[in-house]
């Protein structure tokens, strides 16, 4: 069975507006530049993100080595989208004071946004170094090596960033993902549980419960934990896999209902007409399951899963055709598409 | 008010209805010349009933129009019952059987036992365990063992069919159409392994002679065939004479992987004590089948056999007592030095019972074993099993049984598989059936193919790209025979004609001869079975030819696959070629292997069988390598060629060799399989 994961779209919890540097006294003598450089602060706290940026510059202008004006413009540029502009000040920030925790860190978000994660992974470290308690650039990190497939690493960093930010809500949410990636499924539900005790009002923390009391085979516990995230947030995604958890638990009709709602919600949803077949299939409705991965296939041609489904339908339906959808399945990817067809004259 | 005025008006007449009528004169007063039909009719269904189990559709006619005019007799539904009961409608009994036992409980001393057998055959469990119980108390009371047994291993069978139904095997069971099935009972089919031809027996007014067996009511038995075109089977005939005997019975066994060879059943005593014969096809003509000798057929009744694919081994069944353990049971004989079958050795305990083992079928992978069989785990009636020989052990693994829907608790029994394993014969009696027993079609689906589900998680609160996770699904059995079916037509190189050649199959690493076969003179058609693991010789050889050899290495990891291969033989005339497909050497070496000593042994056999011939044996290399390093190397290996047959006694001075390098390609150089071709032994006929 392939399942596909879909981290949560563009979260940035930890706004970079929050970091902006603080504000500088102005004392008796010129202050021009602090002066321009507070009166950027406070466009900035507005979103007055252009206005920020003119005194910002006005700032540096007067004061070329002011090291906190060229962090802030940095995150002001960020938020305009010039992150190379963004990365330029950091550096410059970084040139000024070398010990600077929060210019690793942003600049750390910027190398991320472009694509560069090694870069990022680096500059949450130098982050670490300069200041070990800084919970995010751990969090943020263990993020990096997540997607790296360094699970054990990530939960190492997960760990650290809960160590120095004891309600880190998500950072529970991400180790549990990760200890689920490693089949470490007690120690999933544990943490996912302790997300749920911060804030229960998550519905992604919910959904993410039920997949792994799913894949430990508890299907009644991961129906309950879907139904808690339709409740907080009733999406196709959660009823697609609430559907899943009740078809694997034999409740092939309801698994039905739910596909449909999902349909309902989302009427390209081509995972869920895959998954209706799949159920269609269980109750013998060979044809039905027929036009639903004819769906799916229409929604994504490259699907191999669905060509394979068809192919258990149309065989039922003694349609020779299925070997045809196999050897599809087969090109696309499912290995059990060439176990199939190798029965096939 | 209504509804209490309908229940009184009901009940009293349900009283009636449970209250058993005879056919006498007080009950039917006003009725007196139907009730002399009537009672006519049951006198007249008592004489076939009377005559035995086989006449009871004749009976059945007169009972049920007995019944018409007076339905609650319990004798009467009782016998209509057991008709029913013996006859193509099985499901009819039931209704009879139960009504007789609320008309009179005691209507029969065995009332339970049928009652028991109507609901085993409907698959109503526990009803039937509950009724062959209340058996059980009857024959105890009786104190008959023998119905007590008999109760007790159906109940056996009733808990085999529970569990057996709880996981039934994925398969389609079709009836194979009226091209071969009809009302009359069509039984035993056999095939050829790639499904081409198929042969079974049948009991029909065409049958040879035209006579009736009168014990059993029915015609004599008789051979049919079938060929299978396009994907269907076409109108079978009657193979006719000399296959077929006046009025006997004469049942197809068994049918070699090529279709030419039969193994038949014959009543040669008419006394049921019948033998086993064989028949081939010569020419496409089939001769006169042959009584097989006497460590086969006994006094006793030799109901079928089957000779392994490499002709080596024949596998029959016999209710002799010498080493049975009763009942029918499967015994194996193996072909001694003088090609006559050894003593007859009994498969043991481990696949015979104390019940009837049947129909007996091997596989053409050659070591797996199907038979039908009423003990072991049965359902009921015979049951198809299957049991795998394993060659380092010696011994059969347990039978297992082939499962429900194929088997039922009715009987189950001549279960042919084809060589792809994708399709199975057996015969059985179905309600969607021609008439009687029918050939029916298994297409085997394999295990249960499980939908492949897709779903997306959420997992990490801070990023955004999504991750694909694959989870790797267990693998699915997917039973493939592993064997390959070689087949072919063999001709004239040059006249195009058909030839009968004889097909030698060698176990190159071993130098031995597995088997022979011979290809149909009419047609040229040859077929052989090649289980996988052996790196196989072929030779080819007819009078007045070349022999024309082939090589195939099939490793044990090889599933189901045909190959066709036509071979055009040549005549022995100056400036014949033929490649020795079966002579290796050491990598990049003139040592002769010793896997080459079989091809090496056939041309000293023609050499010797034609003094005359003078031959050049010449060596040829693909063109990797330099061409100096290649004329050597083929020099030197025609020359070893040239040293082994004079060692073996052939004149120096009839034989030439050379070496030509890469000089003479006879495919592309391009190709691996080019490449193969390239590099070879060949030898030409300079003069005969």
């Amino acid at each position: 069975m392939i399942r596909k994961i879909k981290l949560l779209a563009a979260v940035l919890f930890f706004s970079v507006a929050a970091n902006a540097q603080d504000t500088v006294k102005v004392g008796g003598i010129n202050q021009d530049a602090e002066n321009f450089y507070n009166t950027g602060i406070t466009y900035f706290a507005n979103k007055q993100y252009s206005e920020a940026l003119a005194n910002f510059n006005q700032a540096i202008t007067a004061k070329p080595d002011f090291e906190k004006a060229y962090y802030n413009r940095g995150i002001t540029k960020f938020e305009l989208k010039d992150v190379q502009g963004a990365i330029a000040d950091y550096n410059k920030t970084i040139e000024l004071n070398a010990k600077s925790d929060v210019a690793y860190f942003s600049r750390g978000q910027a190398n991320y946004a472009t694509g560069k994660k090694d870069d990022a992974l680096n500059d949450y470290s130098k982050c670490i170094e300069n200041n070990p308690a800084y919970a995010q650039a751990y969090y943020y990190r263990g993020g990096i090596k997540f997607e790296n497939k360094d699970y054990k690493g990530a939960i190492a960093d997960f760990t650290s960033a809960i160590t120095n930010k004891s309600d880190y809500m998500y950072a529970y949410n991400d180790r549990a993902s990760a200890k689920r990636m490693i089949d470490d499924y007690t120690g999933a539900i544990t943490d996912y549980k302790s997300a749920i005790s911060i804030d229960m009002n998550v519905d992604f923390v919910w959904n993410n419960l039920g997949s792994v009391y799913r894949k430990k085979g508890d299907y009644k516990q991961a129906i309950d934990a879907y139904t808690n995230a339709i409740k907080l947030k009733p999406t196709a995604l959660y009823y697609n896999n609430r559907g899943s958890a009740k078809y694997d638990d034999g409740q092939y009709q309801d698994a039905i209902n739910d596909f449909d709602l999902a349909i309902k919600i989302k009427s390209d949803y081509a995972f869920a007409y895959n998954n209706r077949a799949g159920a269609k299939i269980k109750l013998k409705d060979y044809k039905g399951a027929v036009a639903d991965c004819d769906k799916a296939i229409q929604l994504n041609s490259n699907y191999g899963e669905a060509f394979l489904n068809r192919g258990i339908a149309k065989q039922m339906l003694r349609d020779d055709s299925c070997c045809a959808d196999w050897k599809t399945a087969q090109k696309l990817g499912v290995a059990d598409g060439k176990t199939y067809s190798s029965t096939c004259d | 008010m209504k509804k209490i005025f309908y229940t009184l008006l009901f009940f009293p007449l349900a009283i009636v209805a449970q209250v058993n009528v005879e056919f006498k004169k007080e009950n039917f007063k006003d009725r007196k010349d139907e009730l002399k039909d009537a009672i006519n009719n049951i006198e007249n269904g008592d004489d076939f009933f009377g005559r035995s189990t086989a006449y009871y559709s004749s009976a059945l006619p007169f009972y049920i129009k007995a019944n018409d005019f007076n339905p609650n007799n319990a004798l009467l539904n009782f016998k209509i019952g057991l008709c029913y009961l013996h006859s193509s409608f099985k499901g009819k009994a039931t209704t009879y059987l139960e009504l007789a036992y609320k008309l009179n409980p005691i209507v029969a001393p065995d009332i339970h036992y049928w009652l028991a057998r109507t609901y085993h055959l409907s698959m109503e469990w526990d009803k039937a365990i509950a009724s062959y119980q209340k058996f059980l108390t009857v024959a105890k009371e009786m104190n008959n063992t023998e119905f007590y047994q008999t109760a007790g291993k159906k109940i056996t069978e009733c808990k085999n069919g529970k569990e057996l139904v709880q996981k039934p095997v994925r398969v389609f069971i079709d009836n194979i159409g009226s091209t071969v099935n009809s009302a009359d009972p069509e039984y035993g089919a056999v095939i050829s392994a790639d499904e081409s031809v198929m042969m079974f027996t049948s009991r029909r007014n065409t049958t040879t002679g035209g006579g009736m067996d009168i014990e059993i009511n029915q015609h004599y038995e008789d051979i049919y065939i079938t060929y299978r075109k396009n994907g269907q089977w076409i109108t079978s005939v009657n193979m006719g004479e000399p296959v077929n005997t006046k009025n006997r019975h004469d049942a197809v066994s068994s049918v070699s992987a090529d279709g030419q060879t039969l193994l038949i059943y014959l009543d040669d005593k008419k006394n049921g004590s019948g033998n086993i014969y064989i028949c081939e096809n010569k020419n496409g003509v089939w001769g006169k089948p042959e009584k097989l000798n006497k460590n086969i057929n006994s006094d006793y009744h030799e109901s079928g056999a089957c000779i392994s694919p490499d002709g080596k081994t024949i596998y029959f069944t016999s209710d002799k007592p010498e080493g049975g353990l009763g009942k029918h049971d499967i015994f194996m004989s193996k072909l001694d030095e003088k090609g006559k079958w050894g003593a007859p050795v009994s498969l043991g305990t481990g696949i015979n019972t104390a019940y009837d083992e049947d129909a007996v079928f091997i596989h053409p992978d050659g070591k797996t074993l199907y038979f039908s069989s009423e003990g072991h785990n049965s359902m009921g009636g015979l049951d198809v099993f299957k049991t795998v020989y394993d060659e380092k052990t010696k011994t059969w693994s347990k039978p297992e049984n082939m499962g429900y829907p194929i088997n039922s608790p009715d009987q189950d029994v001549f279960f042919v598989l084809s060589a792809s394993g994708k399709h199975g014969y057996y015969t059985s009696i179905k309600p969607d059936g021609k008439g009687d027993a029918d050939v029916y079609m298994i297409t085997f689906l394999g295990a249960e193919k499980p939908p492949v589900m897709s779903n997306e998680d959420n997992l990490l609160a801070s990023l955004t790209a999504p991750i694909k996770e694959t989870v790797v699904m267990q693998k699915v059995d997917v039973t493939v025979p592993q064997l390959t079916l070689l087949k072919g037509i063999i001709t004239d190189a040059i006249t195009q004609k058909p030839l009968q050649a004889t097909i030698e199959l060698v176990d190159n690493t071993k130098n031995e001869i597995i088997a022979t076969f011979q290809s149909n003179g009419s047609t040229g058609k040859y077929l052989v079975s090649l289980p996988a693991g052996k790196n196989y010789g072929i030779a080819v050889k007819c009078e007045g030819y070349l022999f024309h050899s082939e090589n195939f290495d099939i490793p044990l990891t090889n599933g189901y696959q045909e190959v066709n291969k036509d071979v055009q033989l040549k005549n022995v005339k100056v400036g014949s070629k033929i490649v020795l497909k079966n002579i290796f050497f050491d990598t990049d070496k003139s040592t002769l292997r010793s896997e080459s000593t079989a091809e090496l042994e056939r041309l000293i056999k023609l050499l010797n069988d034609i003094p005359t011939l003078k031959i050049e044996i010449s060596g040829h290399t693909d063109s990797r390598g330099s061409d100096d390093h290649n004329l050597k190397l083929s020099d030197a290996r025609a020359k070893a060629v040239v040293d082994y047959l004079v060692a073996k006694g052939i004149s120096k001075d009839r034989l030439k060799s050379a070496g030509y390098g890469e000089t003479k390609p006879i495919d592309s150089n391009d190709t691996e399989e080019g490449l193969q071709n390239n590099r070879r032994t060949e030898f030409e006929i300079l003069s005969k």
